[in-house]
C-alpha cells in the first residue's frame, strides 16, 4: 500500500503543491501585514476556502483520470493488484489531503472575530460538506471521462449547477431572507444544503467507484 | 487550417460548455434574485460579475492548460506528429482558437459592464484583461511543459493568484495610512491595477513565448 500510495502522491504532487500555496497565500499576507481580525482575515478565510474547493476538484478531477493521462494506467493494469486497492491508495491520499487542508481552515475560522450577528458566516461544517461534495461529484467525472480537465471542468459545472438550481428553487417557492444578518434563515439554509448534497456526493462516489470497479477502463 | 480549428475545438468541446455555464450562470442567478424583496440589481449584477469574472479566469486557465497538454492527454498528439504538418500550423491552429474563445468571453464582459453596469467604477474590464492575459500566459507555458492539462490549469491559475496577491500585499504595505476613505481607496485600487500590469503583461508575454518556444523546438509530440 506504500508504495501506491507514494505513487498517488507523485500524480497529484503539482496539485498539492499548487493547493498548499493558494490555501496558505491568504493567511501569509494576512498574518504579515497584520491586518484586523474581522473583515480582513474573514477575507482571508474565504480566499483560502474557495482554493480549498478548486483545490479539492482538481484533485478529484485527477484522481483517475489523471493515471490514464501519464500512462500509468496501463502499467498498473498489467501487475497483479486488486483494483479495490487502488481504490483504497486514492482514498487515503485524499483522506490526507483533506485533513491537511481541513486543519488551516478550522484554524483560520477559530482566529476571525466577526460582529456576532454575522458569526454564522464562519462556517467549518457548511466548508467540509462543501469538499465532500466536490470530491464526490469530481470522482464520478473522473472515473467517465479520459481527460482530468473535463473532469474539474464538470465538478465546477454541477457545483455551479445545483447552486443555481438551489436559488432557483428557493425563489420560485417565495424564500426571502437575507442570508448575511439572519441566523435562523442561514440555518436553514445550510441543513437544506447538507440534505441535498450529501447524499449527491455518496450516490456520485458509488457510481464513480463501481464504474471503476468494474474496469470498463484501463 | 479548417480542420485544425475543428480538431481543437473537440479536444476543448467540455471546456468550452464548462465555461460558457460558469461565466454566464453568476448573471442568471443575479437575474432570478431580482423578484426577492429588498434585492438592489446593482449590488446583484455587481456581485455577479465578479463571481463571472472569476469564472472567466477559470476557464482561461483550463483552457490554457488543456491546449497543449490535452492533445497528449488523449493520444492525438502522436496522431498530428506523423501528419505532412507544420509545428507552426498546429500553433496557429491553437492559438486562432483560444484567443477567439477568450475574445468571446471577454466580449460577453464588456457588453454586461456597458449595458447593466456602466457607472460601477468596480467592474472594470482592465482587471479582467490583465488576468486574462497572466492566466494564459502561465496557463500556455505549463501546458507546454507538462503531461497533465489539469496540473498546468492549476498552475496557470494559482500563478495569476500569487502574482496579483503579491502586489496587492506589497502595495498595501507600502503604502499603508491609519484610516481609508472612499479616495484613498480608489488611489490605492488605480495604483495596485498599474503595478499588476507592469509586473503582469511582461510575465504574460515571456511565459507565453517561452511556451511556444518549447513547443515549437519539442521533437517528441
Amino acid at each position: 500500500m506504500t508504495w501506491l500510495l507514494w505513487r498517488e502522491y507523485r500524480l497529484n504532487r503539482w496539485i498539492l503543491l499548487t493547493g498548499a500555496v493558494l490555501i496558505l497565500l491568504p493567511y501569509a499576507y494576512a498574518v504579515l501585514l497584520d491586518v484586523d481580525r474581522s473583515f480582513h482575515f474573514f477575507g482571508a478565510w474565504v480566499s483560502s476556502t474557495g482554493s480549498a474547493y478548486l483545490t479539492v476538484a482538481l484533485l478529484a478531477g485527477n484522481a483517475i483520470a489523471g493515471e490514464q493521462v501519464d500512462r500509468s494506467a496501463e502499467f498498473i493494469a498489467y501487475l497483479p493488484l486488486e483494483r479495490w486497492r487502488l481504490v483504497a491508495s486514492k482514498l487515503l491520499l485524499f483522506l490526507i489531503a483533506f485533513a491537511l487542508i481541513w486543519a488551516p481552515i478550522f484554524w483560520g475560522a477559530t482566529q476571525i472575530t466577526l460582529p456576532v450577528e454575522m458569526a454564522h458566516l464562519v462556517d467549518v461544517r457548511g466548508f467540509t460538506i462543501c469538499v465532500l461534495f466536490f470530491y464526490g461529484v469530481g470522482w464520478l467525472f473522473t472515473s467517465i471521462l479520459s481527460s482530468p480537465v473535463y473532469a474539474c471542468a464538470m465538478t465546477l459545472v454541477t457545483s455551479a449547477l445545483l447552486y443555481g438550481g438551489a436559488v432557483g428553487i428557493a425563489v420560485i417557492c417565495g424564500f426571502q431572507a437575507d442570508l448575511l444578518n439572519d441566523k435562523d434563515a442561514h440555518e436553514t439554509v445550510r441543513f437544506w444544503c447538507a440534505m441535498i448534497m450529501l447524499p449527491v456526493a455518496i450516490i456520485c462516489f458509488g457510481i464513480g467507484t463501481w464504474n471503476y470497479l468494474r474496469g470498463s477502463q484501463t | 487550417m479548417t480542420w485544425l480549428l475543428w480538431r481543437e475545438y473537440r479536444l476543448n468541446r467540455f471546456v468550452l460548455a464548462a465555461g460558457a455555464v460558469l461565466v454566464i450562470l453568476p448573471y442568471v442567478i443575479a437575474a432570478l434574485c431580482l423578484p426577492i424583496e429588498g434585492a438592489e440589481s446593482t449590488e446583484l449584477f455587481i456581485g455577479a460579475w465578479i463571481w463571472g469574472g472569476f469564472f472567466s479566469v477559470l476557464s482561461v486557465a483550463l483552457l490554457g492548460g488543456n491546449v497543449i497538454a490535452g492533445e497528449r492527454a488523449d493520444r492525438s498528439a502522436e496522431f498530428v506528429a506523423y501528419l505532412p504538418l507544420e509545428r507552426w500550423q498546429m500553433l496557429a491552429g491553437k492559438l486562432l482558437f483560444c484567443l477567439t474563445a477568450i475574445a468571446v468571453i471577454w466580449t460577453i464582459h464588456l457588453l454586461i459592464r456597458t449595458v447593466l453596469l456602466s457607472d460601477q467604477p468596480a467592474a472594470d474590464i482592465r482587471w479582467l484583461t490583465i488576468c486574462f492575459g497572466v492566466t494564459f500566459g502561465a496557463s500556455w507555458l505549463c501546458s507546454s511543459l507538462q503531461l497533465s492539462p489539469a496540473v498546468a490549469s492549476a498552475m496557470g491559475f494559482g500563478a495569476n493568484i500569487v502574482i496579483w496577491g503579491c502586489i496587492a500585499a506589497i502595495s498595501m504595505t507600502v503604502e499603508q495610512t491609519d484610516g481609508y476613505t472612499p479616495d484613498l481607496i480608489e488611489r490605492h485600487v488605480a495604483h495596485i491595477l498599474v503595478r499588476y500590469a507592469i509586473i503582469g503583461l511582461p510575465f504574460s508575454a515571456v511565459c507565453f513565448s517561452l511556451g511556444t518556444w518549447n513547443y515549437l523546438r519539442r521533437s517528441e509530440p
